[in-house]
């Protein structure tokens, strides 16, 4: 009997986690509290105030869904972190990395790189990416245009010795022309139309990921002592369709990363899947406590139901 | 590109999908569940990007130019201009309009024609390594501003550089300077050269007498512009500019006329130095058969063969536009054979592919085949008779054709003057005189009977003679002597039976059963076609093979009808479809050889009455590739002995222009001819379009224009195509973007400047049209008098009346052109003395050297026999050793000694060289990405051409963007402790390799060893490595430049020369071989561009062809393949490489990846 009761519990507490898409790894640590601050950081990792947000640890795993795949996570965890002014909201997300890796140019290199994922929408979505119905917007950083802030890397930085005969430029006045990326608009082939080391963008599923026009994601990443922090800001709200933040509403969230030394790339990447983030917000702690009344509830239930069983049992005989 | 929101759910939504999920509230695993794109082709977002696309392509203007390098294709490209730039190319698609004066067409099928290079021309066009204006070796200008002070007084040529010009400076003067300085060198050397001094001076210089004598004129005073030599590369590539250079060689006679003080009578013109024998492009036992200079078809005759036989040949690789007629014959039921000792290209298309051991072993498979065709009656005896020289009887004493007269008392020749001999071949009476009629021994009447070379085919049936192919007998001469004679065929029967099945296996190294199965297809399946090319005829026994692969077809009547025959292909030589006759005019020569003191300045003027006086004579320049000297031994028995015939013989060589040629990069032997032989030249003059290794060693330097930028009309044909193409001064084309001239405007202009020098306004007049602009008067004048284009109106086809505005189809006598067709069809001689095909020649040469048969013989270097061997016990081969020593180890002397042995005896005899350890062959052919050694400026052509192909340089050690490599045999490279992609080091016989004299010692003997790549390639057989001929050597400056730039390129500082090597080149391990059969004064054959008869020596025709394959070679590693020159290459590491491979890779190679149902059940 008491088997049963806690198979009841158990089966109760995993339905209420997948409708609220709580992971059940640990519930004490399924969300991600945003602190209210006095002035969210923009673009400084190392800004004292992180030390007052709450920490989030999150396991990350091989994503092995889709190809391109990896079989191992190269990153096995992250922690994040969230605080928020009012105007603004800041992500501060750390990862040990052995190799940093800030190059993209050569064949054979791949960059380190980081990204968030939200809901757009209250009705629940894929962890994968989202889907056509509910696409998710991702925030994701990339260490190679944190280098190209500094200075732009040109295929004969990386290959000092290269020859080339000669290029359109050499020729063309139209010479952007025939630079197909950049005379399309590709925010990778332009580092002129990126407005920070972060791209804002949607994706309604695996092989939708599309760059928004709205690029307004500021962040800021630094490698130290084997470690990656980088921060991601961006204002409370946004366009529609695009991640909002309201203070007490909660809102999905979910974390990749890429170790370039990995040559991890595209799906090659280490994930988690949906998390809860939400901005903290002076209000009743009852729905933290709704949990734990469903439980009482549910046992109070079956106690109820069980006793009532066991009494015709006895009446009946057996 | 960047999207909406909204835009983005717009697209979501149109995307079609379907979902494996449970609904938003089913298991999370659902979620895991793949989301499916539709079709993209049904419904594409946001299309603008396309736009950027569109804006690529899009073009101001196009217009069309003939690409014309040295690969026989001459495509028509059409060019696409954009903002004055020339942007990209296409194929023109138009072949099918090209029309004759009649009406014929070509067939739609030609097209497309255009390869990977003519695609990637307009990139060498704006190139790094254009020449962009003239140029002046420093130390030559300071010896004209000096005065041109004597050379052999002092230190004179060091004091200018003339022995160290790869170290000298260029100025860069203006094309006008330029013209003047070069002017006044050409008439200091013809002074200098000339009379009693001349001569002294040359003797003094160690010149032999023999050279000195053709420079002598008529009264026998020495002319000293026969020093000069002028070469147009490939000169049917441009008829105008290139050929031109001949006729600038001509009109050297008006300045001998002026320095010496002659008539015309007296003057003596340039020399003019051939390309297609020098480039040992000519297959040269093809006269020796049929007395044509080669046989070859336009291409879309290949649909018609049934046995297609390559040997030696890739058609392939090196036939880009036009192979696609190879796989057509495979689609109309051709059976495929192909004879290589790798595993080739074509190989793998083959139905069977019949390995042989290279250098020429192959020559006795077709003994062999020959032998089994006539031992088992598989021969067409009725073509035997008609149209070959089997049935001749030959004297058994003196090895020599029985002539009528020597037999026949009284003999009067019967040969008809209005027969064809006469009438349409242009035989004269003093030829038939020297070469006499033939005696047959005729069945009809049971006796002998005379036979005169217009009895072929059905011309001697009607004369009643049924020539007997067996019999032999003893006949009493006129002379009241008796002799043995007997048929050929008689003697072939003894001649072969050193080549049995068995013996021929073990000289070839082939199959037995595959050469019997040759022989099979060849007796039953017509019509056949061998098909040959550079990996024949750049061996010194080519004479020999390209006689072989004619027995077979003589035997089974594959000759003149469509889809048989014995090509060869490499290069496009064919001066000869500029064919002048004496119905026509002069043609081609018209053009080259006009009088100079006789010009025809009309405008108006037929090509059929221009004044033609060859004042110039033709020479090759494997003289000068042999230290500039003629084939001269001192032998123990004979002595003195001059084997290079008068109709031969060179001059020394003083002043040297050539265009259109990497001359020096692609010189066998080439760093003898850059340290030994051209100090002691005096003017040498390179036109190119770009900056080439030739150009570094010259003295001047002219910037050519490409054959985009042409200002002036070009004219071209091909010996594999029937089109006649004409193009330039394009209004819609580009103009020279540099400093640059059409070649022929930058001879006239030399030509003018030298007039002006000379204050004779005739060296203008030479010139008159080309310099006012008009060389289409030339070109008119051409087409006027040539039998392939008379009644063509130059205008009329550059106003498109022929189809594509400038092209027309040559005046052929088919469609496609098959040689031989009148022969065969309609019993017309062929051009031998005798009129028939011919498998013997008594040519006295080829009787001394063992020839006189088609035999087989060990190369004089690239064997592990006795070097120059004939193999054979047949007694009427007869050779002169001339007393020399087996063990004589000299180039020369191996070259001449001519000792016959049976195969069991000449396998007991070693090659010295074998034996210290040469014992690798190296084969070179020609590149897939470049011609010979065009293109090798460009990056995307390089990156394609190698393994090594890195535009980024990872391994600073590349020279360039790529890296030359020598293909070798796995487990031959690991017996070394050779990795695939170490460096090695290549050397050859170090007794003259790579240069004469070359010590370690000498600071240029690194510039000059071969350092290249290694690359295992199982294709090859373990003593066989394979190198791709002529990229850009390593010069001085180039290995200076690696050793010392931070990036590593072997780039010249001052020129801008880029080498493809970091040290030495091909021509570090060949050298010059003279082959003696192609130096005789007695070869009776046609001559190339005129319908006439000749003796001797010819360019192009009967000459010297170079044969840089005839090379063993030591191979040592040099330095690791592995970045930086540690480790190992890392592609050889990755599993997938040969003799590296992974177990999967060994899964793949052995078919086992994939199974079938059954496999797997």
């Amino acid at each position: 009997m008491r088997h049963i009761i806690l198979m009841g519990i158990a089966l109760f507490v995993a339905g209420f986690l997948f409708y609220t898409g709580i992971p059940e790894v640990n519930s004490q640590s399924s969300t991600l509290i945003s602190k209210l601050v006095g002035e969210a950081p923009v673009d400084d990792p190392e800004a004292e105030i992180w030390k007052e947000a709450p920490l989030l640890e999150v396991p990350l795993s091989a994503q092995l869904i889709t190809i391109p795949r990896i079989y191992e996570a190269n990153v096995k965890k992250i922690t994040a972190r969230s605080v928020y002014d009012g105007n603004r909201i800041s992500f501060l997300l750390e990862w040990e990395a052995p190799v940093a890796s800030t190059g993209f140019l050569k064949h054979e290199e791949f960059r380190d790189a980081a990204a968030i994922q939200f809901s757009t929408t209250e009705a629940k979505t894929r962890f994968t990416m989202g889907h056509e119905d509910l696409p998710v917007n991702i925030w994701h950083w990339k260490a190679d245009w944190e280098k190209d802030l500094i200075e732009f890397a040109e295929i004969e930085d990386k290959y000092p010795n290269m020859i080339n005969d000669l290029y359109p430029e050499d020729l063309q006045p139209d010479a952007d022309t025939f630079l197909t990326g950049k005379e399309a608009g590709n925010i990778f082939s332009n580092s002129k139309i990126r407005k920070s080391v972060i791209e804002n963008l949607v994706a309604g599923g695996f092989g939708t990921l599309t760059t928004t026009e709205l690029q307004d994601v500021q962040g800021k990443g630094v490698y130290k002592d084997g470690k990656w922090k980088v921060v991601y800001s961006r204002s409370m709200s946004s366009e529609e369709g695009l991640a909002k933040f309201t203070p007490g509403e909660f809102q999905s969230i979910a974390f990749a990363v890429w170790y370039g030394a990995g040559g991890e790339r595209d799906g090659m990447k280490s994930v988690s899947s949906w998390y809860w983030m939400v901005p903290e917000k002076k209000t009743s702690s009852l729905i933290y406590l709704l949990p734990v009344l469903s439980i009482v509830l549910v046992a109070a239930g079956e106690y109820y139901y069980l006793n009532k069983t066991n009494k015709k049992t006895s009446k009946g005989g057996s | 590109m960047t999207l909406t929101r909204r835009e983005f759910l717009k697209i979501s939504a149109a995307t079609v999908t379907a979902l494996s999920t449970l609904g938003s509230r089913g298991l999370s695993l659902s979620n895991l569940g793949p989301i499916i794109v539709g079709n993209p082709l049904d419904y594409y977002p946001e299309r603008d990007w396309e736009k950027v696309y569109r804006d690529q392509y899009s073009y101001d203007s196009s217009y069309n130019w003939v690409c014309s390098p040295n690969d026989t294709h001459c495509c028509r490209i059409r060019t696409f201009v954009r903002n004055g730039i020339a942007i990209r190319q296409e194929q023109t698609y138009n072949y099918q309009e090209y029309s004759d004066l009649y009406g014929n067409k070509a067939t739609v099928n030609w097209n497309p024609r255009m390869c990977p290079k003519g695609y990637t021309m307009h990139r060498r066009l704006y190139g790094p390594y254009r020449l962009k204006y003239p140029l002046v070796r420093k130390g030559w200008k300071q010896w004209a501003d000096d005065g041109f002070p004597d050379l052999d007084i002092g230190n004179n040529r060091s004091k200018y550089k003339f022995d160290s010009r790869g170290t000298d400076e260029f100025a860069s003067p203006t094309w006008d300077e330029t013209f003047e300085y070069m002017a006044k060198g050409y008439v200091a050397i013809a002074k200098r050269y000339s009379g009693p001094e001349g001569k002294k001076r040359l003797l003094d210089q160690g010149y032999p007498i023999e050279m000195i004598d053709p420079m002598l004129d008529p009264e026998g005073n020495v002319a000293g512009t026969r020093t000069m030599k002028f070469r147009g590369g490939m000169g049917l590539l441009g008829v105008m500019g290139k050929y031109g250079m001949y006729r600038n060689a001509n009109l050297m006679a008006l300045l001998d006329s002026h320095v010496r003080g002659v008539g015309p009578e007296n003057a003596m013109g340039a020399r003019n130095w051939s390309n297609y024998t020098w480039h040992g492009d000519q297959a040269p036992g093809h006269p020796w058969v049929h007395g044509l200079q080669t046989s070859d078809v336009d291409f879309n005759d290949l649909r018609s063969t049934k046995l297609h036989i390559q040997v030696g040949k890739n058609l392939v690789e090196n036939k880009m536009p036009d192979s696609h007629w190879f796989i057509e014959s495979m689609e109309r039921g051709a059976k495929i054979v192909v004879i290589t000792p790798e595993y080739s290209p074509p190989a793998t298309k083959a139905d069977y592919w019949i390995p042989c051991r290279s250098g020429l072993g192959d020559t006795t498979i077709f003994l062999g085949i020959t032998k089994i065709l006539m031992d088992e009656n598989k021969y067409d005896e009725d073509f035997v008779k008609k149209f070959t020289d089997f049935p001749l009887l030959v004297r058994t004493d003196n090895l020599r054709r029985l002539r009528a007269d020597e037999v026949i008392s009284g003999y009067e020749s019967t040969l008809d003057s209005d027969g064809p001999s006469f009438k349409r071949q242009g035989l004269t009476s003093e030829q038939h005189d020297e070469i006499g009629d033939f005696v047959v021994f005729d069945k009809n009447s049971d006796d002998i009977k005379a036979i005169t070379r217009d009895d072929v085919g059905e011309r001697m049936v009607d004369a009643g003679i049924d020539p007997k192919l067996e019999w032999k007998g003893d006949l009493n001469l006129t002379d009241g002597s008796t002799v043995e004679v007997m048929t050929l065929w008689e003697m072939y029967k003894i001649h072969l039976q050193d080549y049995d099945l068995d013996s021929v296996s073990e000289i070839s190294q082939s199959p037995k059963e595959l050469i019997r199965q040759l022989a099979d297809d060849i007796a039953t399946i017509k019509p056949v076609a061998i098909h040959t090319g550079e990996g024949i005829n750049h061996w010194f026994h080519a004479t020999l093979h390209n006689r072989a692969t004619y027995l077979p077809l003589m035997l089974t009547g594959n000759i003149g009808v469509k889809g048989s025959g014995s090509h060869t292909w490499a290069g496009n030589y064919k001066a000869a479809n500029f064919q002048g006759s004496p119905w026509t005019g002069p043609g081609f020569k018209g053009w080259v050889g006009e009088d100079p003191f006789n010009h025809n300045l009309d405008v108006n003027a037929s090509g059929k009455d221009i004044k033609v006086r060859g004042y110039f004579k033709d020479e090759e320049p494997a003289y000068w590739n042999h230290g500039d000297r003629p084939l001269i031994v001192d032998t123990p028995k004979d002595g003195h002995k001059v084997f290079t015939g008068k109709t031969h013989m060179p001059t020394p060589t003083k002043a040297l222009w050539f265009n259109n040629v990497n001359l020096f990069n692609n010189a066998k032997h080439g760093y003898d001819m850059l340290f030994n032989v051209n100090p002691l030249i005096e003017l040498i003059a390179s036109a190119d379009i770009e900056m080439t290794s030739s150009c570094e060693y010259a003295d001047f330097v002219l910037p050519a224009n490409t054959w985009m930028e042409f200002q002036q009309p070009e004219i071209t044909s091909s010996c594999s195509n029937p089109f006649l193409e004409i193009w330039g001064r394009n209004p819609e084309g580009i103009k020279p973007i540099y400093n640059t001239k059409d070649d022929v405007t930058i001879i006239a202009s030399f030509a003018k400047a030298l007039g002006e020098e000379l204050g004779d306004s005739r060296f203008a007049d030479h010139w008159k049209f080309t310099l006012e602009g008009k060389t289409e008067v030339y070109i008119q004048r051409l087409l006027d008098s040539c039998t392939t284009t008379i009644g063509y109106n130059y205008e009329e086809i550059m106003a498109g009346k022929y189809g594509e505005p400038g092209a027309a189809l040559m005046l052929f006598r088919t469609y496609p052109r098959i040689p031989f067709y009148e022969q065969v069809e309609e019993s017309e001689p062929f051009f031998t003395d005798h009129g028939r095909m011919q498998a013997y020649s008594d040519v006295p040469e080829a009787i001394e050297y063992g020839e006189n048969f088609i035999v087989h013989r060990e190369g004089p270097e690239a064997t592990p026999y006795l070097p120059n061997v004939i193999v054979s016990t047949n007694p009427y081969i007869r050779p002169n050793d001339y007393g020399i020593p087996k063990s004589d180890e000299g180039w020369d002397e191996r070259t001449v000694r001519n000792i016959k042995m049976s195969w069991a005896e000449t396998k007991k005899n070693d090659n010295f060289l074998w034996k210290k350890g040469y014992n690798f062959y190296c084969l070179t052919p020609k590149t897939r990405h470049r011609v010979h050694s065009q293109w090798s400026v460009c990056d995307w052509n390089l990156i394609w051409d190698s393994n090594f192909g890195d535009p980024y340089r990872m391994d600073k050690r590349t020279p360039g963007v790529g890296e030359h490599q020598l293909h070798i045999n796995p487990q031959a490279a690991v017996d070394m402790g050779i990795n695939d992609g170490d460096y090695i080091y290549v050397d050859a016989n170090p007794a003259d390799r790579p240069y004469r004299g070359a010590k370690p010692s000498d600071p240029r003997y690194k510039v000059a060893r071969l350092m290249l790549r290694a690359r295992y390639n199982p294709a090859y057989a373990y003593h066989i490595t394979m190198m791709k001929h002529a990229p850009f050597v390593a010069t001085e400056k180039t290995v200076k430049a690696h050793e010392n730039r931070a990036d590593g390129r072997a780039l010249s500082p001052d020129t801008g020369y880029q080498s493809n090597f970091r040290y030495g080149s091909q021509q570090s391990i060949t050298r010059n071989w003279h082959m003696p059969m192609h130096q005789t004064d007695t070869l009776f054959h046609k001559k190339k561009a005129y319908t006439a008869f000749m003796f001797g020596g010819e360019a192009d025709n009967h000459a010297v062809n170079t044969v840089p394959k005839e090379t063993l070679v030591k191979i040592t590693k040099a330095e690791d393949g592995g970045l930086g020159g540690k480790g190992k290459w890392e592609p050889a590491t990755t599993g997938f490489s040969p003799a590296g491979e992974s177990s999967f890779m060994l899964r793949y190679l052995r078919g086992d990846l994939v199974k079938t149902k059954d496999e797997r059940r």
